[in-house]
């Protein structure tokens, strides 16, 4: 008799709310939750409501994402569904309805409109919390300026799996060459090609850590800040990192390792400027490798003062070649590139020209926009 | 304190025995090679409780004086060494070992009349204690009794194995002599039952007729221990106790090489150079090694700076799990050298599959003093003045040979499957309606827009192509089939299977297994022609070794580098790759290079990279080739057909597997009872 009137916060609880908001939030955690999975409770999502705010919590352990979601009525409580079951239930459920979820603990039931589905739970104190601990280092900053970093260097993250400490973006504080201030970097490297990007340092940021974060929260990072427009609050401490903004809390853990230093293969006396235009360049070097059939697609350029000769080998006797215009002023060179790794690096510079500085055929070229150091490439050349 | 005294003589040779005989079959090996030395023709051997208890081994060799008799069981005694120079060691054995060691460890009694000679001798000896010779009767030759083996070191003896497993012991290193000395006749008997008997005169060479009950050890060891499917083993009997089966699958080849050994009475002496003695050689494999081989093997044969190498391999479409059937002979010895299987392994890269192992018996005569049998006292072991040289003749040798008329074939035994498996592997009492096979394998439509194909009668000219009429008509189709071996496309079954016709025959084709094939090779040409791209890394790999595959690894870093992978020495313990096979991608580059490591040092080659990029070649063969389910027209089979035959290699897809199966008209004639 008491038991029955004593409130049970943990496993009955209801509440209800828009489905368009639902989903949207709904979305986003399950993207952190992999399709398969071993342990049952990770590919379950947290509902849990306190003091009148309804949230919604993911994890794989690694990483997790807390997102709260504007709710109608709703009483104190939380329970853990299937997330990618429960997703694709909201997601077919009419735009603009009304859900109601009330959980008993062992079942919940979702009712919009006329449709009603019943759905197993899982005990709420099974779901892993990670927490956020205790992050000494908060800072924030422009969405622009996150975006940039991690679209100019994410594309050499290294994707093997023995030098795990290449397999994100080291986050860190840097002092800029010329000028000697400090600037908030990112560096990512797969050992073949290397990218860099810098903004200005935000305040607060100055005694944050240097922190490796981990491939997976970089890709679903980027995918949040699409629909951000606010700034972005950044917690650090040595071994997680938080993004806040609009709602969401995105936690994760950090790569447990040393980056290399990467100071040391950039080189600093490439004196061979190599100005192109960005856009014609990036289409001949891609016309040209198009011959070439096999997986590497390596490309060659063969520079003068006055142009560049782009050629590629096909099977058999096939051959491309494609002259090009160019500012140069070093002696005649030839060399040799793997043309994806070219064009992943051109596809990252917004000027009208590119400038590529060269040593010699076996020496890392840098690639540059001309006149800025904020982004800046290293490629490796290919010996063909 | 314990004062230094000399051994006794009977201990010295104890200890030497020790070296020498380790269980029944080495005794067994040092008579025969004795006997082989005395120039017997007819070797008889009879084992007692798996030779524990007794071992009879009879000659009809050269015998020995009752001189000759008295220094025979002394150690260091042989009339094998002219001189004392060890470099001119043209007989199996030399050290003067064998008899002392064995006399002291068993009761010996040797039975011997020199020929010409009219009075035989027998001496006994137990336990390397004073041999007592007395007069005896005895025919041409020596008759070698060993009893109680190791009763006077009962240590040994407790270490002895079954006397199944000794006799197959002493059965593998029969197999090993017989192999090397094709001429002469050998028997082995197990508790008065015969257990294999490799005649000398070779006229018969098919395996004599058996008792179930006998053929377990021997035929066991035959198909290689625990190694193949029981289905095999199972096929063997059947074709040996079915005559109906194994006359239909014996058919030509026995008359044939009894013709040619017909022509052998008379050779005495082998000489292995010759191309009789290698009809003979191929005679004896095939007793030892069975019949597939010998259908299957092609002749390897190649000479270089007085280094000869004969000998037979078999397709690569024959394969076992084991190297058990990988033989090595230097100047007429067996042994057991991992240089044969490095050098195999390198040889046949390209057509098997990790883990497969082809057939091989290879025979290597070196100049004597290019080659140092006295390793060790059981001289299973050699080392060679130049390995380099004796490594790369056997590769270029078989790659030859793999390069020629094997290259095309698939293994009969593939056919035989074929036909096996239309037979449905039953005795062919009446036709039974289950195995009407044909209405069930052409597609209905094939009926609507073909004519049937016409099996019985050679070439009809009057065979069009399949295609649509707006196929040009000028394919000579006709005309191809007798000037090309894979002959005349004719139809596709199953949109993956082509069926061609030949001049004697058909072949059936798997299009993606023969197209991916030919894809692998032309990249592979081009692999060859344009180098191999490398990959500077921006951050070279530092990677530690331990010392000697690391050095190993270094001293062949110009080889490396024609293969894409640029590496220098780093410190004392580690190596450092500046440039990797931009083939490869981002690989993980450690292992890589420590299982590289390993085979250079263990195989002295790198054989694990050429491996690792054939890899990626296979892979990508296989993505860019044609697909099985693909309808193909009449042109494109037939460009298929002639493209098969102007590649090397295009009898096997990459894993070995058949790229084709060619069925003859007689093995056609006999599905339907035409024959």
């Amino acid at each position: 008799m008491l038991a029955a009137l004593a409130p049970q916060p943990d496993s009955a609880f209801s509440f209800t709310a828009e489905r368009n908001l639902f989903l949207k939030a709904l979305l986003h955690t399950q993207n952190i939750v992999e399709r398969r999975n071993t342990v049952p409770i990770l590919a379950n999502v947290l509902v849990k409501n306190s003091g009148g705010l309804l949230s919604l919590t993911a994890t794989d352990m690694d990483l997790d994402i807390v997102e709260g979601v504007p709710s109608v009525e709703c009483s104190d409580g939380a329970t853990t569904l299937p997330v990618h079951m429960l997703c694709d239930i909201v997601r077919k459920l009419p735009d603009g309805s009304q859900i109601t979820l009330k959980s008993d603990g062992d079942r919940a039931e979702l009712v919009c409109g006329r449709s009603q589905f019943t759905l197993p739970c899982l005990p709420v104190e099974d779901f892993p919390v990670i927490g956020q601990g205790n992050l000494p280092h908060s800072f924030s900053m422009p969405v622009a300026d996150l975006k940039e970093l991690i679209d100019h260097t994410k594309f050499a993250m290294s994707t093997e799996e023995t030098r795990y400490f290449l397999n994100g973006l080291f986050f860190h504080v840097a002092v800029e060459g010329e000028s000697q201030e400090n600037v908030l970097r990112i560096v990512a490297t797969d050992g073949h090609r290397l990218a860099q990007a810098q903004v200005p340092l935000p305040e607060g940021a100055a005694e944050m850590p240097a922190v490796i974060i981990p491939r997976k929260t970089v890709v679903e990072l980027r995918k949040l800040l699409d629909e951000v427009n606010e700034p972005i609050t950044v917690g650090i401490s040595q071994n997680k990192i938080s993004f806040a903004f609009g709602g969401v809390r995105l936690t994760s853990k950090l790569i447990d390792g040393t980056f290399p230093d990467y100071k040391k293969v950039i080189p600093q006396n490439n004196d061979k400027i190599l100005t192109v235009n960005t856009k014609a360049f990036a289409e001949a070097v891609d016309r040209v490798a198009t011959i070439s059939t096999d997986k590497i697609r390596a490309i060659k350029l063969h520079i003068t003062s006055s142009q560049i000769t782009l050629t590629a080998a096909g099977s058999d006797s096939g051959r491309a070649q494609e002259e090009l215009e160019t500012v140069y002023g070093g002696q005649t060179l030839e060399i040799g590139f793997n043309s994806r790794y070219l064009l992943d690096i051109i596809g990252q510079i917004q000027t009208e020209r590119t400038a590529l500085a060269l040593s010699d055929v076996a020496a890392p070229t840098i690639v540059t926009e001309p006149n800025s150091t904020d982004a800046l490439y290293v490629i490796m050349p290919m010996r063909v | 304190m314990t004062r230094i005294r000399k051994l006794s003589e009977t201990t010295i040779n104890r200890i030497a025995a020790g070296e020498v005989i380790e269980r029944p079959a080495s005794v067994v090996k040092e008579l025969v090679e004795n006997a082989l030395d005395a120039g017997a023709t007819q070797i008889d051997i009879a084992l007692e409780d798996g030779g524990k208890s007794r071992i009879i081994i009879t000659d009809n060799g050269s015998g020995m004086g009752i001189e000759d008799l008295q220094l025979a069981i002394e150690r260091h005694a042989t009339s094998k060494l002219s001189d004392e120079s060890l470099v001119d060691i043209k007989t199996l054995g030399f050290r003067g070992e064998a008899l002392p060691s064995i006399a002291s460890i068993s009761r010996l009694a040797i039975t011997t009349r020199l020929k010409g000679s009219k009075e035989a001798w027998q001496l006994k000896i137990a336990g390397g204690s004073s041999p007592v010779i007395t007069p005896a009767a005895g025919i041409d030759g020596t008759r070698m009794e060993v009893t109680d083996l190791f009763f006077a070191t009962p240590a040994r003896l407790k270490f002895l194995k079954s006397a199944q497993s000794e006799v197959l012991h002493i059965n593998e290193v029969i197999d090993r002599l017989s192999m090397a000395h094709p001429t002469i006749g050998f028997s082995v008997s197990h508790n008065g039952k015969k257990q294999e008997v490799y005649p000398a005169n070779q006229s018969d060479i098919v395996y004599q007729p058996k008792k179930i009950s006998d053929i377990s050890a021997s035929e066991l060891r035959q198909n290689g221990v625990g190694s193949t499917p029981m289905t095999e083993r199972g096929d063997k009997k059947q074709m040996l106790f079915d005559p109906q089966a194994s006359e239909a699958l014996l058919s030509a080849s026995p008359k044939g090489t009894a013709e040619s050994l017909g022509k052998l009475d008379g050779v005495a002496q082998l000489n292995s150079r010759d191309l009789m003695g290698l009809d003979v050689r191929l005679a004896r494999l095939k007793a030892v090694m069975g019949k597939d081989f010998a259908e299957n093997a092609f002749k390897v044969e190649a000479e270089r700076e007085g280094h000869i190498l004969t000998g037979y391999c078999g397709f690569p479409t024959l394969s076992r799990a084991t190297s058990t059937m990988q033989f090595l002979f230097v100047n007429n010895r067996p042994v057991r050298d991992k240089l044969l299987g490095a050098a195999v392994r390198v040889a046949y890269q390209d057509f098997l599959s990790g883990g497969r192992y082809p057939y091989c018996a290879l025979f290597v005569d070196v100049p004597a003093e290019d080659v140092d049998v006295n390793v060790h006292p059981a001289k299973t072991e050699v080392r060679f003045r130049d390995a380099n040289l004796v490594k790369s003749l056997i590769i270029g040798a078989i790659k030859e040979g793999l390069r020629g008329g094997a290259s095309q074939q698939s293994a009969t035994t593939i056919a035989t499957q074929t036909l096996q498996a239309f037979r449905g592997n039953t005795p062919s009492y009446a036709p039974r309606p289950s195995f009407a096979i044909p209405p069930r394998i052409v597609p209905q439509a094939l009926y609507e827009t073909q004519k049937p194909l016409v099996f019985a009668e050679p070439l009809q000219p009057s065979i069009k192509p399949v295609t649509p009429p707006s196929v040009p008509a000028e394919i000579p189709i006709a005309e191809e089939s007798h000037s090309h071996p894979l002959g005349a496309a004719c139809a596709q079954l199953h949109k993956t299977y082509v069926i061609a016709q030949t001049t004697d025959g058909l072949v059936i084709v798997d299009q993606h297994a023969a197209h991916e094939r030919l894809v692998y090779e032309r990249m592979k040409a081009q692999l060859d022609a344009t180098g191999i791209a490398r990959q500077a890394l921006l951050l070279p790999e530092v990677i530690e070794l331990e010392n000697r595959p690391r050095h190993a690894l270094l001293e062949r870093q110009e080889e490396l580098e024609t293969l894409g992978l640029v590496l220098e020495p780093f410190g004392e313990k580690a190596v450092l790759v500046r440039e990797a096979p931009a083939l490869l991608g981002k690989i993980n580059l450690q292992s890589m290079v420590r299982d590289l490591a390993d085979t250079c040092s263990e195989l002295e080659n790198s054989v694990s990279l050429k491996e690792k990029l054939q890899e990626v070649c296979a892979t990508m063969a296989c993505h860019a080739s044609v697909r099985a389910g693909r309808v193909l027209s009449t042109i494109e089979m037939n460009a298929l057909l002639r493209e098969m035959e102007n590649t090397p290699h295009s009898g096997q897809c990459n894993h070995g597997r058949p790229t084709f199966v060619s069925l003859s008209l007689k093995d056609i004639e006999k599905l339907f009872g035409r024959r």
